[in-house]
This record gives structure tokens, C-alpha cells and sequence, in this order.
């Protein structure tokens, strides 16, 4: 590395003079050298736009600018914007613009300089403006009507009923949100991993010698380092699972392109990166196991040679005589088929931590990217032996998650071991490139289902074959999630007999971890399946879904798995979107487009069931909430969740502020911090509303309780005349007397000056609690190109009460825009050889604001029979989304002749089907896809 | 790595001559991924963005003058100054990256880079630039169809900077097409572009992401010269824009990658020229 140079520059209206060395990147230099963190990173190649900030005036990437390149200019991040931004920053805290904030500071940067080129914009250009800006959480709704609101501010759509905005915003805004990368606590030192660029085999030689002898490089760790000393890596719930060990770093043997094989520390991450370049390592390639349906019966090619077989776990329900015979005799028998292609959660902050252990206090304190600090907490302690109440997890703000993050992975947890065994301060930001190929993969499902029919279209009974590829190490309890695909995949029908396969296989890929809906594959291979069946019977699948669906009167309804479903809407919510969609009318214009035209447009409907807040599962079916009372008044909520962008400390906000009927404002949500929070779930697997809500209701009511005990003392009336009324503890009798929260904290006080009137709250969810929801969308498929357009796109969902609409729609926008990314765009793809192909943001095609469509909602409300009558939501928005496009997508195809069984449906993949169907049928109407 | 910055053109010259191994930067939106992503870091930089007047742009003399772009013109310039003269470089260039991307992007850093997925090169080579490059031993034109070389090489000499691209204005309607994976943020699977010269009665091609460097498709173009009726009105022939296609397809020598099959780029390719060739056909009649 050369010596360092000055430069010059003005940040934020401040002249800056700096030592940098040549290869640092603005971006770097105003997040290390000047601790503006506003600006993040999450590509480093350009595409995502969180790193924007405004060069001489114009908005460029800092991730691609030197810092020496920025000699004389006039630069300026979101800390900078203060009022400069206030309508746009406004606009996007009232439209629910934000979700985890991650790409804030960037939309700010752009969406500032758009109105400013554009102070009329319509949506097209808004659209296209920020089409460089990346966003997973929002879908864009928000972001795109927020800037059409900051030009306009009529253009708002305006208030929606019980709505507020989000707490979480003004810090996000204001760049001062706190991700992982931002954390920097002085001497820190920073690592990089040596990764293996080979699929399966067998390590021979690994040198480290080179790159211990790199100034600046602080320590080299290998397997025989870290590995001995390490504890059990397992997740919580796997701890007693039979499983081949997890270890740090891979030993003698590699099974995926991406295992960590060595780690470096040095004193500043590009040093490190080069330190792992000079590492010698040789691998003896062995062939991997790469198919998922070949490596079931595989027992050449094995990736572990010790179990002698490929297949990981199998599940069978018998199919008794009754199904047998309908599945042999019945009127009419379809077989259908669904792939579901390998995707990545792919959160636009990657994983990351900080550890820092203290060898004289024995404290590991470490900051994660996690959804779930507490079960970090315990996996850091198991793994690096310091004891769990000297183990401190801190997570304020999460760059979305989407699941990758609920289970504290190897590489965090070998991080932490490492700043064990050197008693330093170490961290770890993965890079993209490692997000895509090392830190967990969603999805890779094949479904092979079988369903008997009687003349009228009614199901009389079907079998799922279900095989999942694990990968080559099971994460979290995805493994424990396959078998759930067919205990509900009869989902909201009536189908009385039902039998399930499920299997499992390892290979040798990077292993799956969970991912929006673990099971969602029992929604879009079912969703999917029975558009092919209506095709098979000559139905609309429309009508055969009118014909199967359970109606109101129906329920509560125990499905051939015996569970038992209740309190949902799926007949409902399937009106609603055929009525929105002015159903017959998009048929007909679908008939004549083709007639006159030539043109294909494709309707699908696909009706999602969430299993959410399941009390079988822990030990994420509970949850802890602690609420004090402070001098002021004011109430501090004290939860084990983690801020992934669901708006935690809004929505639990206004449940506590229901339950003691105090002001919003009056509420603060504390997360994040183990040692400020009870041990709880952390946020995930739709359970929040549901599980958190409702422990802080039983914790408002213990509060309350007590509250009221002492009102009574005050008031001098019992207890049972007191209520809680509009911020104050008022006689039931006497609208005159009452006594204020403050006034309650401080008689607790005097009993001492750390006294607090505080009161804990538990919960554990009943079995299941299930939402509900029917996505439809209309598409247009270019024939000649094999491009996809949606033109409509409608969800009518029953997530029970909402707490706050606009979370609500948020949720599932996203969720739908993650659902369109994988049923048209997604792919993690690997060679021939196992290496990976998708490396980077601009190979794995996430939906930017040109695929997003505008999306129209439909609510109802039908009360869960938990505490506060909600349901979990966040993960069948993706469910949902991709089998509704994926059924648009194969409707328009039909009408050709051409068939689709798996996803993504990719301009090639479509045209394929069509050839295929030009050389089926006798009458080729598509165009052939090739001219050779 | 070292980080050189002249103040002049001059000075940049002269710090390449000694120092042929050092990589031009401008825009750095190509060079700072590959360093990011550390698909070879350069020993050196040649930072080219202090060097002022190669952010200007002019005509060229002669009886047939020429737009001359400098190397420093981003693409959101040369869209908002040059897009009346260039339209098929301008519809391109709206289609590279994303509007930061754009502000600092330049299209000679997209020569410079010799990708053939650059988005720049088909309308290049559809009107007929020339590249402007010099070294202390002096200047030369090259003509762009001579300018790739391979795989991110070009035709410049170790001690060669591009001053600036000469470019033709527009003597007809010219069209860009491009399919790539998504809607925006994709480098192409392939591209295509066609500038009609009504005066001279002929077209210029361009295909972009379908061979290992950008290049024309000649017969189509010779096809186009020869077959088109230039003084027809109404829309073009069907079957003459569809043979027109077939030959840019023709043209074409793909591969499968991360981002397309070879099979889906020559089809594409096809559907593209004969649309593209319609649309422009069609800007004529307005």
C-alpha cells in the first residue's frame, strides 16, 4: 500500500483536511475517518444506492469514489440535509416510507435531487429516478408516494384510521440509526474470511505464513486455532438434534463454495482482505452433490461420508386405503408439479458484529446485525464459554433480516470466539459477496402432488412428495420447518383426505437457512398446483377454488393433519379480490387482446394461509415484556425483539398505550440490549403482534393491577372503582378524582430511590393462530421477448385487528415485492462445479422500483382469539405474491399452449415453454424462441 | 497502489508514458468495482479528473463537423446537452446504471473499459464514431469498429489516454433497445442499436452483449441499404424488418452466462432489431 495522501474537501458546509490512503473510498472516509454513518454500504459495486450522498452538486455513489478523488469538493451526506430535506424527510415519515432504514439516508440523498431536477413528477419519473436506489422492506409504495407527497402535498393520500407514524423514523432520518457497521468502539480491529472457492473436498495444504507477515496484521486463525476451543454452534432449538458437529472453520474437509476456512484480524478491513489474499490454500476438489433430487439416492457421492447417505430427514404420513383409492379411482386424477429455485433473504444490510471481550472482567459485550439478541446471547456464550450472564448482545437498529438473522450464525459466533481467545475488540461486516454465497440460502423446494377430483371439480383427496435441499449444514430449525410444508398443505380448502413425503436432502451448497415463510412452499406449490388441475379439468381456477374453499360456515374445520383452522376469511377474501379485479371482464379483454391483438395477458389468484405465532415452537412460542413506570410518568416497555424494520416500537407502543389508556407519546419501547430486556423470542416468524403484543398486555394488566391498589390508597375508594382513563388513574364514580401515573411512580419511590412501579408480563401462544390472505394480479407477457409486465396487482388479507394499517401494508407490500422478485427475477445460481455464479447485487436481480407494482388493498378484520385479536402477517405477503404471479404468468402462457412448473419464470424460461408448446401442438401460436 | 493526479492533459500524458501500467479513472463507476470486488487491484491510478477541459465538449472542424465528447461528459450530461444531436446515445445512455450512476459515469470511461456489455458501444458503432487517443507521441483516430479488440481489451498502446470520442450527429432517427434482467440496474444481456442516415440512404448497427466485443452487424446493414425502400411512407415492410433481424441476430456470436443463455441473446437480438427498426422508421413519418 502506498503512503497516504492528503486531501481537502468540504463536508456538510465544513472544510475537511485528512491523511488517507489512496485506496480508501469516500464512502469509508466518511464513515471511519469522520464518523458520518449515515452513508452505508451494501454492494460496493453500484447497484443499490445506500452509499449516495451529493458530490459538487450532483448525487453520486461514494462507494465508487476515492477519497483523494474528492480533492476540492463540495460533498454532503443525509446528517447534513437538516431542513434542506424536511418535506421529503416528512413525507416519508407520514407515508410509512420507511421501514428498517437502511437505504433512508440514500433515498434522501436521491429523492432530494429528483425533486429538485423534477418538482412535478409523476410517477413514472419518481419512479425512475430512484430506480438506483434499493430497497427489500417497503416494496417502494411508501417511498414512491412519499416524494409524489413532498412535491405535492395534496398528492398525500391522508390519514388512515388507527395509523400513526412510526417512532423509529426520526433517528432513521436524521442518520443516526445505529446498524452494526456503525458501531466502532475504539482499537477495534477488523476481520475477513478466507473462503473456500471449492465446492466439496478435501483440504491439503493452508499457509498462512505470508499473511501473518503482512504489517498491520494482528492475528491469523485457522481450524486448529479456533476449532478446540469451540462450543456447541448449534441454534438453541438443534441443540439435541443428532447432526453432524458445526465447527468454526472448516478442518480437513470442505462441503460448500463459501466455508470459512481461515480468519484474519488486522487493523483495518482492507488490510485484512489483503491478508486473506495471501493465504496459500490448496483444496483437492471432489465431485460435489449438487441436485437436490439425485443426491437422495446417491451413495457414491456423499456429503458426509459417515452417514452413508445424502438423505438428511424423511417424514411420511400413511396414505391410508380410503386416499388410496381416491388417488387410484377417482373421476378425475392430476398430477402436478412445483419447483421453487434457490433465492437469497438478501437484506440490504448484510450480517455483522462486533465483539469485544474484556480478559479482566471476563465481559464479552458484541453488537449484531440480529432479529434475536437474546438467543445471540446464549449462542455466544455456548460457543465462546464465557457464561451467559457475563454475555452482553446489543442490536439497535437491523438493515432487514427476512430470517437470516433470527439464528446467530457461524460466522458471528466464530467471530466472537476470536475476540475471546485475543481478549480484543474484533469486527465483521459481511461483504455482499458472502451475503449471496455463505450466510444462508432460502427455498430450492421440488413438490410432486397427486389430487383426486370428483366430476364437479370437487377435491377429494391428494398426496404431496415434498424434497428440500438443506445444503450442506443444517441452520436454525429449517429442518424442523420442511415436515410443517405438508401438515398444511391442504391450506384453506375442503380436502378431506390428505398424505404427505417429506424428505430432506444435504448437498453440497450453502446451507438454507430460513427465509420469509419457511413453509411457505406449502402455499405456492398447493397455489400453483391447483391452477394446473383447473387447466386438467377444463375449470376456471377461479371457479374451482369457489368450488373447494371453506366457507364461513364451515369452520372452525380440522384439517387431515388434525389442525385445526379457525377464525379465517379465505372464501371472503377470494370475492373480494375476483370483485376488485372485475373478474369476468379481465377474462373477456384477455380473450379479445389474443383475438384481435395477439397480445397475452394472464390473470392468477392464489389464496395464502400463515401459520403464525405456532405454540409448538420452542423457544420462540413465549415472550417476556417489562413495563415500568417512570417519575414522570411515562412508561417504558422493555422487549426482547429486535428493530428489523416491522416497527416494533410503534406497534407495541400503541398496545401498551391501549391497555392503560395513556398518550402514544407517553410510551417508549426499549429493545435490542440483553441486559436492559427479559429473555424473549426476539422478532420473527410472524409472532410478534400475537406473542410480544400479548405479553404486553398481560404485562399492562399486572401493571395495572398494582396501579390501581395504590390509586385506591390515594383516592381513598377500592381498588375496583379505579380505571385507567386518558393518562391518569381515575375513580369510576368520581370523573373529578384521579391520580396520575407520575404521581403513582413517585409513592413507589419513596420507598426508595431505585423503586419503580414495574410490572413483567409472560405469553405463550395457543397452538396456532392463522391469518389469512388472497393475492390477485393481472400480467402482460411479451411473446416475442418472453418479458413480464403486471399491470394489477389486489391482496385482500385478514390479519385480524390491525394495530397500525400502514405496518400492516407495509409488511405485505414487501412481502409481495420479494414474491415477485422470486417468481420472475431471483435465482441463486451455482456452475457445474458448485462454485457460485449470483456473487453480487448486479447477478442477483432483487426488484428495484420499476417491478414494484402499485398494490390495492382490501382489509378484514376477523379477531384471533388471542388477547389483542390479531394475527401474525409478515411472511405470507412473499407466499402469496409469487404463486399469484407465477399463476398470471402461466394463465397467459396456456392460452398458447405452453406450460411453466417452476421459478423463476425468466424471459428465457417462458420462451422456452413456448417452443415447447409450438413444437406440441399443431398449431404454433407462439413465436419460436430461437431463429436457429 | 498508487494514486497519480495531473493537473493537465499534459501532465496526464506524460505521467502514462512512465507509467503504462497505470489504470485511467474518471468516473470510476467500472474501475472501483473491480477494485472493490477485487478482481485486480492496479498497481496505479490515473486520476483524470482533475484535468478540467476533457469535461468540455465542441464540434469538430471540416465540412462534415463532428460532435467531439470529451472524456470527462458524464452520461447525465450528454443526455441533457448532447441528446438533440445524439438521440440513439442518448437513449442509451439513460439506460446505463442509475441516475448517480449517470452523474458520474462517462462515456469514454465506458471505452476505456471495452466491456461488451457497455451500453455506449452500439450506438457507437451504429453512427460511426471515432475515438480520439493520444500519448506524448502524439494523436490518432481510430475508428470505433477498430476500436475492440477482446473481452475488456481495446485498441489503445500502453501510453494512450482517449481524449475524447468523435461522434457523428444524427442524420436520420436512430433507436437503442436493450433487455436485461430486471427493468434498471442491469448490465444487458443484449442490446442493440440503429441509426438511419436518410440523406446517404443507409443504416448503422450496433449490438451490444452478444459477441466478445461490441460490433456491427454489416449484412444487415448492407441488406437495409440495398432492400429498403427509402422514399416509401407507411410503416416498413414486415417482412423486410423481420430479414433484418435475422441478419443482426446473424451478426451476433453469444454466450451463456450469469445473465442469458446464447440462444435467448440471438432471439432477442432479432425481436430487437426489427422493432427497433420499425420505431425508428416510424420517428421518420412524424
Amino acid at each position: 500500500m502506498a503512503e497516504r495522501m492528503t486531501v481537502e474537501m468540504k463536508v456538510n458546509g465544513r472544510p475537511v483536511r485528512a491523511e488517507v490512503s489512496p485506496r480508501t473510498s469516500l464512502a469509508d472516509f466518511l464513515r471511519e475517518e469522520r464518523r458520518l454513518t449515515a452513508t452505508q454500504l451494501a454492494c460496493e459495486e453500484g447497484v443499490c444506492g445506500a452509499c449516495t450522498v451529493s458530490m459538487d452538486g450532483a448525487t453520486v455513489l461514494s462507494c465508487l469514489v476515492l477519497a483523494v478523488q474528492a480533492e476540492g469538493a463540495e460533498v454532503w451526506t443525509a446528517e447534513g440535509l437538516d431542513g434542506a430535506a424536511a418535506p421529503l424527510a416528512e413525507a416519508l415519515h407520514a407515508e410509512h416510507g420507511i421501514q428498517c432504514g437502511y437505504c433512508t439516508p440514500g433515498i434522501l440523498m436521491r429523492g432530494g435531487e429528483l425533486l429538485k431536477e423534477q418538482p412535478a413528477p409523476s410517477e413514472r419519473d419518481i419512479r425512475l429516478g430512484l430506480c438506483g436506489n434499493l430497497c427489500r422492506c417497503t416494496g417502494y409504495a411508501g417511498i414512491v408516494e412519499a416524494v409524489a407527497a413532498a412535491a405535492d402535498p395534496a398528492a398525500a393520500p391522508g390519514e388512515r384510521g388507527a395509523a400513526p407514524a412510526r417512532r423509529e423514523d426520526e433517528r432513521l432520518l436524521a442518520g443516526r440509526g445505529e446498524f452494526v457497521n456503525d458501531v466502532s468502539p475504539p482499537g477495534t480491529l477488523h476481520v475477513a474470511f478466507l473462503r473456500s472457492t471449492v465446492a466439496a473436498g478435501r483440504i491439503t495444504r493452508l499457509e498462512t505464513g505470508a499473511a501473518r507477515a503482512l504489517e498491520g496484521v494482528v492475528a491469523v486463525f485457522t481450524a486448529a486455532d479456533l476449532n478446540p476451543r469451540a462450543g456447541d454452534m448449534r441454534p438453541t432449538p438443534l441443540l439435541n438434534a443428532a447432526e453432524p458437529p458445526l465447527l468454526p472453520l472448516a478442518a480437513d474437509r470442505v462441503r460448500f463454495a463459501g466455508e470459512p476456512l481461515a480468519l484474519v484480524v488486522a487493523g483495518d478491513r482492507y488490510l485484512a482482505a489483503d491478508a486473506v489474499d495471501l493465504i496459500e490454500v490448496e483444496i483437492e476438489p471432489e465431485p460435489p452433490v449438487l441436485d437436490p433430487g439425485g443426491a437422495v439416492e446417491d451413495t457414491d457421492r456423499l456429503v458426509y461420508a459417515e452417514t452413508g447417505s445424502n438423505l438428511y430427514q424423511e417424514l411420511t404420513s400413511p396414505i391410508r386405503p380410503k386416499l388410496r383409492r381416491a388417488l387410484e379411482d377417482a373421476p378425475q386424477v392430476v398430477r402436478a408439479t412445483s419447483r421453487q429455485q434457490r433465492q437469497a433473504n438478501a437484506p440490504l444490510e448484510t450480517r455483522g458484529v462486533v465483539a469485544s471481550y474484556d480478559p479482566d472482567t471476563g465481559e464479552l459485550v458484541a453488537s449484531l446485525s440480529t432479529q434475536n439478541p437474546h438467543e445471540a446471547k446464549l449462542a455466544i456464550s455456548r460457543v465462546s464459554g464465557v457464561p451467559a450472564e457475563q454475555v452482553r448482545v446489543t442490536a439497535r437498529d437491523v438493515g432487514g433480516s427476512f430470517g437470516l438473522k433470527v439464528w446467530t450464525g457461524r460466522d458471528e459466533l466464530t467471530v466472537a470466539l476470536a475476540a475471546r481467545v485475543l481478549g480484543r475488540t474484533l469486527k465483521w461486516i459481511e461483504t455482499r459477496q458472502e451475503n449471496l454465497t455463505a450466510s444462508g440460502h432460502a427455498r430450492m423446494d421440488v413438490g410432486e402432488a397427486t389430487f383426486a377430483l370428483d366430476e364437479q371439480g370437487r377435491i377429494l383427496g391428494c398426496h404431496l412428495d415434498h424434497l428440500e435441499d438443506t445444503g450442506a449444514y443444517p441452520l436454525g430449525v429449517v429442518g424442523k420447518a420442511g415436515p410443517f410444508v405438508g401438515m398444511v398443505f391442504t391450506g384453506p380448502y375442503r380436502i378431506p383426505l390428505h398424505a404427505f413425503r417429506f424428505r430432506s436432502v444435504r448437498t453440497n451448497t450453502c446451507p438454507r437457512g430460513a427465509y420469509r415463510g419457511p413453509w411457505a412452499f406449502a402455499t405456492v406449490a398447493r397455489e400453483q398446483m391447483l391452477d394446473e388441475v383447473a387447466r386438467a379439468v377444463g375449470m376456471d381456477p377461479l371457479e374451482l377454488r369457489r368450488r373447494n374453499v371453506l366457507g364461513p360456515d364451515e369452520l372452525p374445520y380440522t384439517m387431515p393433519t388434525r389442525l385445526v383452522l379457525d377464525h379465517v376469511t379465505p372464501a371472503q377474501t377470494l370475492e373480494e379480490v375476483a370483485a376488485r379485479l372485475d373478474y369476468p371482464e379481465v377474462r373477456l379483454r384477455q380473450r379479445r387482446l389474443l383475438a384481435e391483438e395477439g397480445r397475452l395477458i394472464g390473470v392468477g389468484i392464489a389464496i395464502g394461509l400463515e401459520p403464525s405465532s405456532i405454540g409448538t415452537m420452542q423457544p420462540i412460542d413465549r415472550d417476556t415484556a417489562r413495563l415500568r413506570v417512570e417519575l414522570d410518568g411515562t412508561i417504558t416497555a422493555y422487549l426482547a425483539t429486535g428493530a428489523g424494520g416491522q416497527g416494533v416500537e410503534t406497534t407495541m407502543a400503541q398496545v401498551v398505550a391501549a391497555e392503560l389508556d395513556v398518550d402514544l407519546d407517553a410510551v417508549r419501547v426499549v429493545q435490542g440490549d440483553t441486559d436492559a430486556t427479559p429473555y424473549g423470542r426476539g422478532t420473527g416468524a410472524s409472532g410478534t403482534a400475537v406473542i410480544t403484543g400479548s405479553a404486553c398486555r398481560a404485562a399492562a394488566a399486572e401493571l395495572l393491577t398494582m396501579a390501581k391498589e395504590l390509586a385506591a390508597e390515594h383516592l381513598g375508594v377500592p381498588a375496583e372503582r379505579v380505571e385507567p382513563r386518558r393518562g391518569v388513574l381515575a375513580d369510576r364514580q368520581d370523573p373529578g378524582a384521579a391520580v396520575s401515573w407520575a404521581e403513582l411512580a413517585k409513592t413507589v419511590s419513596a420507598h426508595g430511590p431505585g423503586e419503580r412501579l414495574e410490572a413483567l408480563g409472560r405469553y405463550k401462544a395457543p397452538p396456532m393462530t392463522w391469518s389469512n390472505a388472497c393475492h390477485g394480479c393481472v400480467v402482460e407477457v411479451d411473446r416475442e421477448l418472453g418479458t413480464v409486465r403486471i399491470e394489477r396487482y389486489v391482496v385482500a388479507e385478514d390479519c385480524g385487528r390491525m394495530i397500525n394499517a400502514k405496518v400492516v401494508e407495509g409488511q405485505i407490500a414487501g412481502g409481495v415485492l420479494q414474491g415477485i422478485g422470486g417468481a420472475l427475477l431471483e435465482e441463486v445460481r451455482y456452475d457445474a462445479q458448485g462454485r457460485p455464479l449470483t456473487r453480487g447485487l448486479a447477478e442477483y436481480a432483487v426488484p428495484t422500483t420499476l417491478e414494484a407494482p402499485a398494490i390495492e388493498f382490501v382489509h378484514i378484520e376477523t379477531p384471533s382469539p388471542t388477547p389483542g385479536g390479531h394475527k401474525g402477517m409478515g411472511q405470507g405477503g412473499a407466499a402469496g405474491a409469487l404463486a399469484c404471479v407465477f399463476n398470471a404468468v402461466a394463465d397467459a402462457l396456456a392460452q398458447v399452449g405452453a406450460r411453466v412448473d417452476r421459478t423463476p419464470l425468466d424471459p428465457a424460461r417462458i420462451l422456452t415453454a413456448f417452443a415447447e408448446a409450438g413444437s406440441r401442438s399443431p398449431r404454433p401460436a407462439a413465436r419460436p424462441p430461437s431463429p436457429s | 497502489m498508487d494514486f497519480l493526479r495531473p493537473a493537465t492533459w499534459e501532465d496526464a500524458l506524460a505521467m502514462k508514458a512512465a507509467r503504462p501500467d497505470a489504470t485511467p479513472i474518471q468516473g470510476g463507476t467500472d474501475v472501483m468495482v473491480e477494485i472493490n470486488l477485487d478482481k485486480g487491484r492496479p498497481t496505479a491510478l490515473l486520476d483524470l479528473n482533475p484535468v478540467a477541459e476533457l469535461s468540455r465538449w465542441s464540434w469538430t472542424a471540416g465540412p462534415a463537423p463532428m460532435l467531439r465528447v470529451g472524456a470527462g461528459v458524464t452520461y447525465t450530461r450528454l443526455i441533457a446537452e448532447l441528446g438533440g444531436w445524439l438521440p440513439g446515445l442518448a437513449q442509451a445512455s439513460r439506460t446505463v446504471g442509475s441516475p448517480q450512476i449517470r452523474n458520474r459515469g462517462t462515456l469514454v470511461g465506458n471505452l476505456g473499459a471495452a466491456s461488451p456489455a457497455g451500453d455506449g458501444h452500439p450506438p457507437l458503432l451504429a453512427s460511426g464514431a471515432l475515438v480520439e487517443a493520444e500519448s506524448v507521441r502524439g494523436t490518432r483516430l481510430i475508428p470505433i469498429g477498430e476500436f475492440y479488440m477482446g473481452v475488456k481489451r481495446n485498441a489503445l498502446e500502453g501510453d494512450e489516454l482517449i481524449r475524447a470520442v468523435h461522434v457523428p450527429p444524427a442524420a436520420g432517427p436512430q433507436c437503442f433497445a436493450k433487455v436485461g434482467t430486471r427493468n434498471a440496474m442491469v448490465i444487458a444481456v443484449c442490446s442493440f442499436a440503429v441509426a438511419l442516415d436518410l440523406r446517404a440512404r443507409r443504416a448503422g448497427t450496433g449490438i451490444g452483449s452478444a459477441a466478445p466485443t461490441p460490433r456491427r452487424a454489416h449484412a444487415a446493414e448492407e441488406f437495409l441499404a440495398g432492400e429498403l425502400d427509402w422514399d416509401g411512407a407507411g410503416p416498413v415492410d414486415p417482412a423486410l424488418a423481420r430479414r433484418f433481424g435475422e441478419l443482426v441476430a446473424e451478426a451476433a456470436a453469444p454466450i451463456d452466462d450469469v445473465r442469458g443463455r446464447a440462444d435467448y441473446r440471438r432471439h432477442a437480438l432479432a425481436v430487437m432489431a426489427r422493432r427497433a427498426l420499425g420505431w425508428a422508421w416510424a420517428e421518420r413519418e412524424v
